[in-house]
């Protein structure tokens, strides 16, 4: 089991950053900075080996926060490397052609960044968000000593996947997949939350080939949601992959309603709710805008670079593919009819 | 609402909704004059929050602003005929002024309503964070100093891409 993990936090995605030619103030222009980034890494931890690099061809005047682009995209600094890539990248571009800047920081897209501290602040929330999500408290890790603290972000930060573990176990954040993994014997299959990420472009017509899909030219085209997905003890043996994606994008595959969910039912007849178990209830204004789910496709599930096969059981995918701060994230393109 | 979700401060999603379409009701009624909240759905129709945009906040007072609105304004001002819509704003420094939008979404990981709010000065630039913090009521700066886990993030928003403040 562990080989997996090993084999995602050594994931690298190499990367050619052009410096952007509005800073470009020496003749010849300065060679592209090639880097291999992990994909478990955030851009702005790079900058300490970017920006020696460019610091001859700068304009004089102190610089503003640093930010990247991908064919004029500002990228968003706390999404990991590798889900940027995977999300950004239909067809994989090796090495990846990014530009960085050292001014203009666009503030009405990107949220503020302070360099390591940033992301380290963002990395703990979204760790203590899982642990929220998984154990239904973040105790643990707002419990954790400062040095352990310390121990685990640099950790994330030198791919020390030892350290790492050393670390994590004593957040005590084994999710659902874990039961499977011991093989638990009697069937007492623990009902759970797994935290994901899902990071959704839709498409309206088909396309063969990678390379003929639409460019992402702005983040309007994409779907960012922070759902965890629920696994319920007696399906957990069964439940895929295909059936985690669906269960948290009920808007384009509605849940179907099924006798035993009636029982436990006591709300009011008369709101418009599509019924569902536990956590997934929400408040459909109109159910016809929902589609059906013929009619959308997933044409594409990316994680951690990998296109797994739909009904690979999701616990080993949770098991095995999760980030560091134990969010999985999930690429996926959908094929949506087109609404008028 | 069940028991358990009562006792950790916890709602549904569902319930999240139900709540929200109460609370418009009795804000539209109790206080008609202020800008209204709505309920918009997202893209995909499903979920929703509450918005309620543009509010004026003044700093004329240094200690404390009064969230006021560039409609008829009430308590001291509400004596005074003149006072009525735009009038009041001749009086304020524009330079003080800071404008809010808030959002209210339900966050499917705690279980629980977040406020997002962005804001901005006269010029549509975003405010830095230390200015917001001079905005905050009393017991909302009193909650960022007690605690290192008490703090404002800025975050861009579910389904929407500007900025943030959480």
């Amino acid at each position: 089991m562990e080989e997996a993990q090993k084999y995602v936090w050594e994931g690298a995605i190499p990367l050619q950053i052009h410096l952007h030619e509005s800073e470009v103030t020496t003749l010849p222009t300065p060679p592209p900075a090639l880097i291999l980034a992990p994909r478990i890494g955030y851009l702005p931890l790079l900058i300490p080996q970017i920006k020696p690099h460019f610091s001859n061809a700068l304009p004089p005047g102190s610089p503003d926060t640093v930010w990247f682009d991908y064919n004029g995209l500002p990228l968003k600094w706390y999404i990991p490397t590798g889900v940027l890539f995977d999300l950004l990248c239909a067809e994989p571009e090796r090495p990846w052609n990014l530009t960085v800047h050292f001014r203009g920081y666009p503030s009405n897209i990107l949220v503020p960044c302070e360099g390591e501290d940033s992301v380290k602040w963002s990395f703990i929330n979204s760790l203590k968000e899982a642990a929220y999500i998984i154990n239904g408290n973040c105790k643990n890790v707002m419990n954790m000593s400062q040095p352990d603290q310390v121990e685990l972000w640099r950790s994330v930060l030198n791919g020390n996947l030892e350290a790492y573990v050393r670390i994590s176990s004593k957040l005590r954040l084994g999710t659902v997949g874990d039961e499977y993994a011991d093989g638990g014997g009697q069937g007492q299959v623990k009902t759970g939350r797994v935290p994901v990420r899902l990071y959704v472009w839709s498409v309206s017509e088909d396309f063969d080939d990678l390379e003929d899909a639409p460019q992402i030219d702005s983040w309007d085209k994409i779907s960012y949601i922070n759902r965890p997905v629920e696994i319920h003890g007696e399906e957990g043996n069964y439940f895929t992959l295909q059936d985690a994606v669906k269960s948290i994008l009920p808007e384009y595959f509605p849940n179907k309603s099924s006798t035993k969910e009636e029982s436990s039912r006591d709300e009011d007849e008369n709101e418009q709710t599509v019924p569902s178990e536990e956590g997934e209830k929400y408040l459909s204004e109109n159910v016809d805008t929902c589609y059906p789910s013929d009619n959308v496709e997933i044409k594409l599930v990316r994680i951690q670079g990998i296109e797994p096969k739909m009904d690979i059981p999701f616990s080993w995918v949770v098991k095995n593919l999760t980030n560091p701060e134990h969010y999985l994230h999930i690429c996926v393109c959908l094929k949506v009819p087109q609404v008028l | 609402m069940s028991t358990k979700e009562e006792s950790r401060g916890t709602l549904s999603s569902t319930d999240f909704g139900v709540a929200a379409s109460a609370f418009i009701l009795n804000w539209n009624t109790i206080c008609s004059s202020f800008p209204q909240w709505t309920w918009v759905l997202s893209h995909h129709q499903v979920e929703g929050y509450l918005s309620l945009e543009n509010i004026l906040l003044s700093s004329t007072q240094e200690e404390h602003g009064e969230l006021s609105f560039p409609g008829p304004g009430k308590h001291s001002h509400q004596e005074d005929p003149i006072d009525v819509d735009d009038a009041t704003l001749v009086h304020i420094n524009p330079c003080k002024v800071h404008y809010y939008d808030l959002h209210i979404i339900y966050c499917n990981s705690y279980r629980v309503p977040v406020l997002y709010f962005r804001a901005y000065d006269n010029d549509g630039e975003p405010l830095e964070c230390d200015e917001i913090e001079k905005d905050l009521p009393a017991y909302s700066k009193k909650a960022l100093s007690d605690s290192k886990w008490t703090f404002i993030t800025q975050e861009a928003m579910v389904q929407i891409t500007s900025v943030w403040d959480q």
